[in-house]
């Protein structure tokens, strides 16, 4: 029973084997395509920002790897936006007496893009207004006028 | 793409539809954020979008930016963590591990997962798969860029020796003429424009004491340093042993009764022996000076009759009437406050 859980292991233990070294194999494979590959963001930059971090490497491929990164995580970010903003231009028009069309062009908003970030932790709020008179944010008989 | 143009501004400004702009980024920063800012316009174009305002640009190249540091800063403390201090790709991927895990990916459940086949690697693998490149609008250098350092005088260049261990980075040497007291030194290597006489002199200052340790920079020779040297005692170099003779000093042994006739004997044999050994003959010639310590009557009485014994009971040589009367004083003081305590006791 020993000797037989043993072996399992050690089958497993080959396959695991195995399996790290095919794993391997393809996390150098990736890199090596990511050289083939130029993100958007410059490697310039992402080498800057990196070095202030503190982060060591002369590495380029683990440069191209961030930045691949941090490209795939704005385009996520962008395609929750243009999802909210899409959804907001598809909603009914409840005031049916608005005299402008609902203007069909996709527009990036703080609005979308802060609930965008919100799912992904970063909290952008825009100030609602601008406190730059005594009369902000009272209720104004007069405006109705 | 259109883009509410303009270009950053240091200073919040009123634009053209009187809204406050945000002070974008400090001075370092500008220039990375405006690259950060190109390409994020980029990217928002290639996933769909056809107008944008400023605002939201330029937050999400804020957020860039902040993404790319805080990359950085996990995979530093993962290397820094297994003893490293250059990262390598397995550091890489646990730092992007760690930000995806509030989204969540592919095996994150399972705590023996395989690094190389993270669910994060394979999701970059997909973007990188699809072949949809956009690259970046333009080339940049290599930033910052460090401004070569020029010689400012070629005095400078004469004057500075390689160091190996000194950086480059950090400022060069003072002129040695300005610390380095030598006679071969021309005053015109250091301008006089450069050097300020001081309003206070230290010179004359010091005069008074005779040490002149402080002189004027520029104006010192060799001969003036010796001179300096030799007039301050503190600088003087210590002799050598021996080279002065000092006599011995001897110190008396408490025990041995200083015997006032035989330190005065040269004295009397001068005068022809005229001293008359009377008990009160040297007592009074110089009224005794006593302290009054004790208040009142009593330490009166008490001192008085001290005085009066004093001279009956210390006959233990016979010299000790010629005492000096210093000495008697101080017996006497002394014998009163081994009184006095009593006194104090009894009270």
């Amino acid at each position: 029973m020993m000797s037989g859980s043993g072996n399992s292991s050690g089958a497993a233990s080959t396959a695991g084997a195995d399996g790290r070294h095919d794993d391997d194999a393809a996390l150098t494979e990736f890199l090596s395509s990511l050289m083939d590959y130029t993100p958007t963001i410059p490697d310039e930059l992402v080498e800057h920002y990196l070095g202030r971090s503190g982060f060591n490497c002369p590495d380029l491929r683990l440069t191209r790897l961030v930045a691949v990164a941090a490209q795939k995580f704005i385009s996520d970010i962008a395609s929750d936006a243009l999802q909210h903003s899409k959804a907001r231009v598809a909603a009914p028009i409840k005031d049916n007496k608005s005299k402008q069309p609902k203007d069909k062009r996709l527009v990036l908003t703080m609005e979308d893009l802060s609930k965008a970030l919100r799912e992904y932790g970063v909290n952008l709020k825009h100030p609602e207004y601008f406190a730059d008179s005594p009369l902000t944010g009272t209720d104004p008989p007069t405006r109705e006028e | 793409m259109t883009y509410g143009g303009g270009d950053a501004a240091r200073e919040p400004q009123l634009d053209s539809q009187n809204t406050l702009k945000p002070r974008i980024s400090t001075t370092t920063n500008q220039y990375g954020h405006a690259v950060s800012r190109i390409s994020v316009t980029q990217i928002l174009e290639a996933t769909g979008f056809e107008h944008s305002y400023r605002r939201p640009i330029d937050a999400l190249a804020d957020v860039l930016l902040r993404y790319i540091s805080h990359v950085g800063k996990l995979s530093v403390s993962y290397a820094n963590m297994s003893g490293r201090i250059q990262c390598n790709v397995f550091d890489v991927i646990l730092a992007l591990e760690e930000i995806a895990s509030v989204h969540g990916f592919a095996g994150q459940s399972d705590p023996n997962h395989s690094l190389s086949s993270s669910g994060v690697v394979l999701d970059l693998w997909r973007v990188v798969g699809k072949g949809r490149e956009v690259p970046f609008a333009g080339s940049i250098a290599r930033f910052p860029v460090t401004r070569s350092r020029q010689a400012e005088t070629s005095q400078d260049t004469e004057n500075e020796v390689e160091w190996g261990h000194i950086p480059d980075w950090l400022p060069s040497f003072p002129d040695p003429s300005t610390y380095i007291n030598n006679s071969v030194s021309n005053e015109s290597s250091v301008p006089r424009k450069q050097m300020e006489r001081p309003h206070f002199s230290f010179r004359k200052f010091f005069s008074v004491n005779g040490s002149d340790g402080f002189a004027p920079i520029g104006h010192t020779n060799v001969e003036r340093e010796n001179e300096i040297v030799q007039r301050n005692p503190y600088l003087v170099p210590p002799l050598p042993h021996r080279e002065r003779q000092v006599s011995d000093m001897t110190i008396p042994s408490e025990r041995k009764a200083v015997s006032v006739f035989e330190t005065f004997a040269p004295v009397i044999e001068a005068s022809g022996g005229e001293i008359v050994e009377e008990r009160g003959v040297i007592s009074n010639k110089r009224p005794a000076v006593r302290f009054r310590i004790g208040v009142g009557t009593k330490s009166m009485s008490k001192m008085l009759s001290l005085r009066d014994t004093g001279m009956k009971e210390d006959l233990w040589t016979v010299k000790e009437e010629e005492m000096d009367s210093k000495k008697r004083r101080a017996e006497m003081i002394l014998k009163e406050s081994m009184e006095k305590p009593n006194e104090l006791a009894q009270l």
